[in-house]
């Protein structure tokens, strides 16, 4: 040990100092950036038996594995909730207020027979009974176009969200290239990027990921298909569902649909394949029993002029499809002296158009248990109870994920007190050492003026 | 616990939270409903739906039971005027029966009985807006007329109903046969007619037959109305029944879909009290950093 020695040893603190303010200001200047996990510095001593000093070991980026692990599993029900909730508020939007959407045109078509009831040879009331019976044909016809839309535009979204998953997956494996071929602190930089990329994946679909032991992801979809090996993608395919012509998600050729449940893929395909057909067919159901109670009322019927009634709407042979399809009779539509008030013939008899008036409050519906604006309300509350649960539970996967957030924060998240703590730690750090090292060297002038060499 | 840079940008959604809730708050006092799309009360909008079905049916028995009402005065005013009638024939007929009636008397009693015979038949084809009421069901028929000598009813016995509550029902027109004939053998044209052709011959046995002819069609009509009197009365009660119907589903719907005032203002000043600590607390926290006080 000697003078020399000391000079060397405030020459690498020197450098130390400088290079943890070089790893603050890198982490000052990516405060902003998402997904950054700070840097520390990781000094050791060198043995004063090797020269004496510190040297870096390296600098290291705080993650937490096991929140990073949390969020991804908390993320896809968030976002499939999420997904769930928009698309639903849509259709509810749809729905009307109540007493001026189907449930109005019901009343209004109802209401018309009972007019007619009181004057069944009047012109004016048999008008009115064609007109509102073309409303309510209309507006079934647009609710079930805007449940079709509902589904649709779910379809448009679940297209997107597959080819989103699938440019995730191809950067997330030129990522893990990268980390293969990396090595130190590069590798960091790309970790921090893979993990902002699993996140936006696991928020699209159901997504297991397993690290590998170069720090890269491997990743899976669905129940354990590859999606992500190494450098390797295995892109998911489009395929078309029957009829619908709907899409579908296939992995390898293989339907893989089903097995994709959470994520806001997960959620749009239960909104096009689950919850949307269920309000459909409650419509149609709807649509379908207002047809068939009407006419078979009607035909049994007779007009002002002792003519036999005819079918009032467009006789339906299934429910399935009945909301879109109702219509008017055309003849009947055209003509409104073939409107049957009359049961027995009789111009004055009103017990036809008074059997109609009455559907309305009857319970002729599901089986004799409901009325029709039964069903029609138990339809808006469906809607209504699975919008508001996706909500709250949207609400709730966020206040979880803001948590988890808020955790890793304050493991990873850059401090700005601390940052600047550690600006002023290495900033005096550097000045001691320097101070070490003009010392060191006026000891050093003094010795050489002692042997005259200055 | 380290705070970090981000935790303090994450405050930002407890400023959105508030600011969501006021908006909100601020709605449901400007709009002054409390439920804006199903969603935020799927059971009170079910509720509301069933409720505005409700009154819509309250609403279309009471028009039927106001056009019920101009119907049965009809009815009434109709069945007025033949009491008037046949008291008048009965008055007539007496007058001109009798020893001491000189044949003069007869013939011109003879004349008034046919031309009240006339008004009678007048008043069972009365109108309303076009449509026969005693005619049954054949609305749109005379129900009575003289084609060939002899009085033809061309209605039926059936009669035209319409609910004016849930549970009772109006009949809007009458069998003017069961008025004219019941279970006579002749209506009560042929009888006055007969009765006429008595008066005027003098034969007192035959004028006593149509006298009580004639009497037990009064009381077919004196019963007929008191029958209309009964159901315009009864329709008054269901008007009455009605409108508490109505009022109870209207308190109902409006406890479901309005929004109570009061309690709506305080959650808005509330909302907006926390929007502005929501404000303050992240304008304060981040105002200040050890980077201030380091030289």
């Amino acid at each position: 040990m000697g003078l020399i020695n000391t000079l060397s040893a405030a020459t690498s603190g020197l450098a130390a100092a400088e290079y943890g303010l070089n790893v603050t200001g890198q982490n000052i200047a990516n405060l902003n950036t998402v997904g950054y996990a700070r840097r520390t510095v990781d000094f050791v001593e060198v043995p004063p038996g090797s020269g004496g000093g510190v040297a870096v070991a390296q600098a290291r980026a705080v993650r937490d594995a096991l929140l990073e692990a949390r969020i991804r599993q908390q993320f896809p029900a968030e976002e499939q909730q999420g997904a769930i909730a928009t698309s639903l508020a849509i259709v509810e939007s749809s729905l009307g207020t109540p007493g001026q959407s189907i449930d109005g045109a019901l009343g209004a078509l109802f209401h018309s027979f009972a007019t007619l009831a009181l004057d069944p040879t009047s012109s004016v009331s048999r008008d009115s009974v064609v007109l509102q019976g073309q409303q309510l044909a209309r507006a079934f016809n647009s609710m079930a176009v805007s449940f079709a839309d509902a589904q649709r535009s779910a379809d448009g979204d679940i297209r997107s969200g597959v080819e989103q998953i699938n440019s995730l997956a191809t950067q997330i494996a030129a990522l893990n290239t990268s980390i293969g071929n990396a090595n130190g602190a590069d590798a960091e930089t790309l970790r921090d990027q893979l993990g902002v990329a699993l996140k936006s994946l696991s928020g699209l679909a159901d997504v297991t990921v397993l690290q590998r032991p170069d720090g890269g992801a491997d990743v899976s979809i669905g129940t354990g298909r590859a999606l992500v090996v190494g450098g390797n993608t295995y892109a998911l395919g489009i395929g078309s569902a029957g009829i619908s012509g709907f899409a579908t998600v296939t992995s390898g050729g293989v339907d893989i649909t089903s097995e994709i449940k959470r994520g806001a893929v997960g959620g749009l395909l239960e909104v096009r394949d689950t919850l949307v057909p269920g309000y459909q067919n409650r419509l149609d159901q709807l649509a379908f029993g207002v047809a068939q109670q009407v006419n078979a009322l009607h035909t049994a019927g007779y007009t002002a002029t002792g003519v036999s009634g005819q079918t009032f709407f467009t006789p339906l042979t299934t429910a399935a499809g009945a909301a879109a399809a109702l219509a008017m009779d055309p003849t009947l539509a055209g003509n409104s002296a073939l409107v049957a008030g009359s049961l027995t013939g009789a111009s004055g008899d009103n017990q036809t158009a008074k059997a109609i008036a009455n559907l309305a409050d009857a319970r002729v519906m599901t089986g004799g248990t409901a009325s029709m604006s039964d069903v029609w309300s138990q339809l808006v509350y469906r809607v209504g109870s699975d919008s508001q649960t996706a909500q709250a539970r949207q609400a709730s996967g966020q206040q979880m994920v803001d948590q988890i957030t808020k955790l890793l924060d304050q493991v990873s998240g850059v401090s700005l007190d601390e940052e600047a703590a550690s600006m002023l730690k290495f900033q005096r750090a550097y000045q001691a050492n320097a101070k070490l090292f003009m010392a060191a060297d006026s000891m050093m002038t003094t010795l050489m003026a002692m042997v005259g060499v200055a | 616990m380290r705070v970090t840079f981000s935790q303090i940008q994450g405050s930002l959604d407890a400023i959105n939270t508030a600011a969501a809730q006021f908006a909100r708050a601020q709605q449901q006092v400007a709009s002054g409903k409390r439920m804006q799309r199903p969603s935020d009360d799927p059971m009170g909008t079910e509720r509301a739906i069933q409720d505005l079905s409700a009154i819509g049916t309250i609403d279309s028995y009471s028009q039927t039971s106001g056009t019920a009402a101009a119907r049965l005065s009809v009815l009434d005013g109709a069945l007025s005027s033949m009491t008037d009638i046949l008291t008048d024939a009965l008055a007539t007929a007496t007058s001109g029966h009798g020893s001491t009636v000189n044949q003069i008397t007869r013939d011109t009693a003879s004349a008034k009985l046919l031309a009240l015979r006339d008004g009678l038949a007048g008043s069972l084809n009365t109108t309303f807006q076009g449509v026969y009421v005693f005619g049954g069901t054949q609305s749109s028929t005379q129900p009575y007329s003289n084609a060939t000598g002899a009085w033809v009813y061309a209605g039926n016995s059936s009669s035209v109903t319409v609910d004016t509550s849930p549970n009772r029902t109006v009949s809007l027109s009458r069998d003017g046969q069961a008025i004219a004939k019941g279970s006579d053998a002749t209506d009560v044209f042929a009888v006055i007619e007969t009765l006429a052709a008595a008066v005027s011959a003098g034969n007192d046995a035959a004028v006593t037959t149509g006298i009580d002819a004639l009497s037990r069609a009064f009381t077919r009509v004196v019963k007929a109305q008191s029958q209309v009197g009964t159901d315009e009365s009864g329709l008054a009660d269901g008007d009455v029944q009605l409108g508490s119907l109505r009022l109870a589903a209207t308190q109902r719907l409006s406890g479901d879909q309005d929004v109570n005032m009061a309690q709506a203002i305080t959650q808005m000043s509330r909302a907006q009290t926390a929007y502005q600590a929501a404000l303050g607390a992240v304008g304060t926290a981040s105002k200040s950093s050890l980077l201030d006080y380091l030289r």
